[in-house]
């Protein structure tokens, strides 16, 4: 054997691929030729290497990771509202259909989809024994679990106790996809109503305004389509059957970080996935929103990262460190830089808090470093677990950490440093509400989903700056003060749903950062009026759904021995004037105390007295606040409705913000002094880290 | 657990096979769990980071899951899910590759910020595996992807070369002629790494 034919078989003969007699050719070859010899104890070695490598470990989770995605594109494959069904082979219908949510809520028709949604992921959810059950042959339906049953076909079941968690986080985004989706573009849904309020004023009363963001202005949108009354009854599509494709929905105009990946439902040629063979063969296009999923981080532990801040905000470690310890996967979720120029900073700082807190972020306190100390302690399935006893509680690790957020001093090179963690609904509102704040000026130099704030001010500004030449109204401010004054956010800031309302908003001064500027709102301005009608609506709904469930909640019902500290309202010390908000003092003022403000003035220390809410505080809904005014009225109600429905009691709150944790999978830095055992940048699912840098404007 | 494994008196695959497919989804998790391990480590060193390798792996149970109905028992399981599984590290592989100039200089920027290398290795591990590893990882991501795929399944997967032909959609010579290829472009690279 020649020694080129026996080095094309080296490799082959060390694996014993080679025939007998070949791998004999070989051996007699070797023996006798040097450079043969030594080409194969090389390719040994190199085998040897290879062999040597540790072996990777299938990250954590995955198996629940998949069937959550499996879950979810079960659901989405369902027809939306208004969608024929594709596939009318299968038929599942909730109870709720029965009792119909639009009767129950007596609001228009844009409440009804978003609760008929709401109400629909809510008894999905894990605790709730209301969930969908199917429309099934006799004994079909199975107990906990939801059947899509087929005439004469296997039934698809949702194993709905086992993989709660997962459906529950799949009917969450599938309800978030249907609103954005069922109102043709994301500026459409629920949670921007507060933008779309304040860009519906600017549009309308200043027509040559600039656009903030062409989508959200090129995009007028159709009319809602009717209420899903019977959207659970429209049949999902069977397993087999690919979901229909959707369009992209368009970024909505605050949309923060990456949540336009969650709202955009990208989905392959159904042709091209349905070929096995083609792939196997590597030519399906299909992508799936699984790859979406990846961004949110679904598999962190929330200590870990509390720790983390903690930490820096303690001096510990620099705010370097948030970078540092960021791997890839996390990259988007911390790299939100927001940075803001303020005309003063310690001003800026306390209308930041007042954000903070009117958007339920609970302030670290220092002496409370402890990762622990954060951790949200729930029952163990959930807030509305007493209501069910035939739900066997989660498992614990899914049972912690719930919260609307966190935020926490810090100060870095001379500036002052925000760390804000909170989900990227609750962040989007952040940004709307910020873009109405005259003194919070986003920089230029922000991340770049921050910088649609800025756009968003820049327009603002625009438009109030022809309003003032054209002397139709009062200036700057107009439509902050006007919006803020009826809004839900001045008074559930204020802490006072008793005084929330058409009534209080006579007396109580408007939100905002400046008041010394002019707040008078013009004579005629009809599409604010409207905004303010339906946004004193919701207010009122509010109060009334809060005052009404404080009352039917005794404090020896409260859980005793969790973290969980009912803020309604958050009962805090009052701060001393000169430390209070602009926006708050005429409010404090007239209060006689500024009780329940909420505000734990003061920049960078964190926040005196006693704890300002227990860490780990979870907010009722009406309780928390502000922005969130409508999508948080419809929670409620969808809530208030489900009650009814079931005519028990009441229960223990709502919950919002990410889902459980209870997921590991951190990935590992490269300082593993940072922090404790795990040194990941570990987010719940949905969550984003926010580093809010505070300025001198020039 | 839900499921058992195969080892201990579970179903057997075509079981598991034919319950998804009948309809009970939960039962497909018993697929991910028997076989994750084994595709986990196989995708990591094709796509080069853990990140990565989760997007894929999820990617490629999905993808098998939606299409689980073709799979006909020819070949076996695990064949048929690493096949999906290549191919989609492959692929993940080219989109990455077309990242735009601009966001590769935005992720080199932030890399000179002082974001972590995000396949950073364990800094628990004594400091020359981690060094060997890391070299044995750039050695293969040098590698173009038909010699670096038959390269991870046999050496580090320990495929037969009749499962990668398989898997690999090629004849059985191909594989040796590739894999003889791929070892021998390795073995410049890694021969500092060699033992005495």
């Amino acid at each position: 054997m020649l020694c080129e034919e026996t080095r094309e078989n080296l490799s082959a003969y060390l694996d014993k691929e080679l025939s007998a007699e070949a791998a004999a050719a070989v051996r007699v070859h070797v023996d006798q030729c040097a450079g043969c010899r030594e080409l194969l104890d090389d390719l040994r070695a190199t085998v040897d290497v290879l062999d040597r490598l540790p072996r990777c470990p299938a990250p954590e989770h995955l198996a629940a990771d998949v069937q959550r995605e499996i879950e979810r594109r079960m659901l989405l494959a369902s027809p939306g509202p208004g969608e024929a069904p594709e596939v009318p082979q299968e038929r599942t219908l909730p109870l709720h259909r029965a009792n119909p949510i639009p009767r129950l809520l007596g609001v228009a028709a844009t409440l009804l989809l978003v609760a008929g949604i709401g109400v629909f992921a809510y008894l999905g959810r894990p605790g709730s024994k209301t969930g969908p059950v199917a429309v099934a042959p006799k004994g079909a339906v199975d107990t906990g679990t939801e059947m899509v049953k087929a005439e004469g076909k296997p039934a698809v079941k949702f194993d709905q106790f086992n993989a709660s968690p997962a459906a529950r986080r799949s009917l969450d985004e599938k309800n978030r996809m249907e609103d954005a989706l069922a109102f043709k573009g994301p500026d459409k849904a629920p949670e921007f109503a507060e933008s779309r309020a304040i860009l519906e004023v600017v549009r309308k009363d200043a027509a040559t305004a600039p656009s903030a963001n062409g989508a959200a202005t090129s995009k007028g949108g159709p009319a809602a389509p009717a209420a899903p009354t019977d959207l659970a009854a429209a049949p999902p599509a069977p397993r087999t059957a690919r979901p229909a494709e959707a369009p992209p929905a368009a970024m909505p105009q605050l949309q923060l970080g990456d949540a336009s990946k969650e709202l955009g439902v990208k989905e392959s040629d159904p042709k091209a996935k349905s070929a096995v063979d083609r792939v196997a063969g590597g030519e399906s296009k299909g992508e799936g929103l699984h790859e979406k999923q990846a961004v949110a981080g679904d598999s962190y532990d929330a200590d870990a990262m509390l720790g983390l801040i903690a930490s820096v905000a303690e001096g510990a470690a620099p705010v370097e460190k948030l970078r540092q310890a960021a791997t890839r996967e996390n990259l988007k979720q911390v790299e939100n830089q927001l940075v803001i120029e303020a005309r003063s900073r310690e001003a800026a700082n306390k209308d930041l808090v007042l954000l903070f807190d009117a958007n339920g972020l609970v302030p670290l306190a220092a002496g409370r470093a402890t990762p622990g100390d954060y951790a949200m302690k729930v029952p163990a399935a959930g807030p509305m677990a007493e209501e069910d006893e035939a739900v066997t509680p989660a498992a614990p690790a899914e049972a912690a950490h719930r919260s609307a957020g966190y935020y926490y001093p810090a100060h870095h090179n001379g500036e002052d440093i925000w760390i804000v963690v909170t989900d990227r609904d609750n962040l989007s509102r952040f940004g709307s509400q910020l873009a109405l704040a005259d003194g919070l000026t986003v920089s230029r130099t922000s991340s770049e989903p921050l910088r649609d704030i800025r756009k968003l001010q820049d327009q603002l500004r625009a438009t109030e700056g022809e309003q003032a030449k054209g002397g139709r109204g009062g200036g700057p401010g107009d439509y902050r003060g006007k919006l803020a004054a009826t809004g839900s956010l001045k008074s559930k800031v204020a802490g006072k749903p008793g005084q929330a309302g058409p009534d209080a908003d006579k007396t109580e001064a408007p939100y905002t950062a400046h008041p010394a500027e002019p707040l008078a709102p013009p004579a005629e301005m009809p599409a604010a009026k409207k905004v303010q009608e339906v946004r004193q609506s919701e207010a009122k709904a509010d109060e009334a759904m809060l005052r009404e469930r404080s009352a039917s909640l005794p404090a020896a019902d409260q859980p005793k021995d969790t973290a969980i500290a009912r803020a309604e309202p958050r009962r805090l010390p009052a701060p001393a004037a000169e430390e209070m908000p602009h926006a708050m003092k005429a409010k404090a003022g007239a209060d006689g105390a500024g009780e329940g403000l909420g505000v734990n003035a003061g920049f960078p220390t964190p926040a005196p007295g006693p704890a300002p809410a227990k860490p780990g505080t979870v907010m009722e809904k009406g309780g928390r606040t502000g922005g969130a005014g409508a999508a948080m009225g419809r929670e409620m109600k969808r809530e208030q409705a489900d009650k009814e429905e079931d005519g028990k009691a009441t229960h223990a709150g709502v919950f919002f913000g990410a889902a459980p944790a209870g997921k590991a999978g951190l990935a590992k830095t490269a300082d593993k002094s940072l922090h404790g055992p795990t040194f990941g940048i570990p987010l719940q699912p949905n969550q984003v880290i926010l580093v809010i840098r505070v300025q001198q404007a020039k | 657990m839900i499921y058992q494994s195969a080892s201990s008196g579970g179903p057997t695959d075509q079981e598991v096979v034919t319950r998804v497919v009948g309809g009970d989804a939960a039962a497909f998790g018993l697929v991910v769990e028997r076989y994750q391990d084994r595709l986990a480590n196989a995708v990591t060193r094709l796509v080069g980071s853990t990140e990565d390798a989760r997007d894929v792996l999820q990617d490629t149970f999905i993808k098998a899951y939606e299409n689980l109905e073709g799979f006909r028992g020819g070949s076996s399981l695990y064949t048929w899910l690493f096949r999906i599984a290549v191919n989609t590290s492959l692929s993940h592989r080219r989109k990455r590759k077309w990242v735009p100039m601009s966001s590769a200089g935005a992720e080199d920027a932030n890399a000179g910020e002082g974001w972590a290398d995000p396949s950073a290795p364990d800094p628990a591990e004594p400091l020359e595996a981690r060094e060997v590893e890391a070299q044995v990882q750039r050695a293969l991501d040098a590698l173009d992807e038909e010699h670096r795929t038959v390269v991870v399944l046999r050496d580090i997967q320990h495929c037969d070369y009749r499962e990668i032909a398989e898997i690999l959609g090629v004849p059985p010579g191909t594989v040796k002629s590739r894999l003889h290829r791929a070892r021998l472009m390795l073995r410049d690279k890694l021969k500092p790494l060699f033992r005495a």
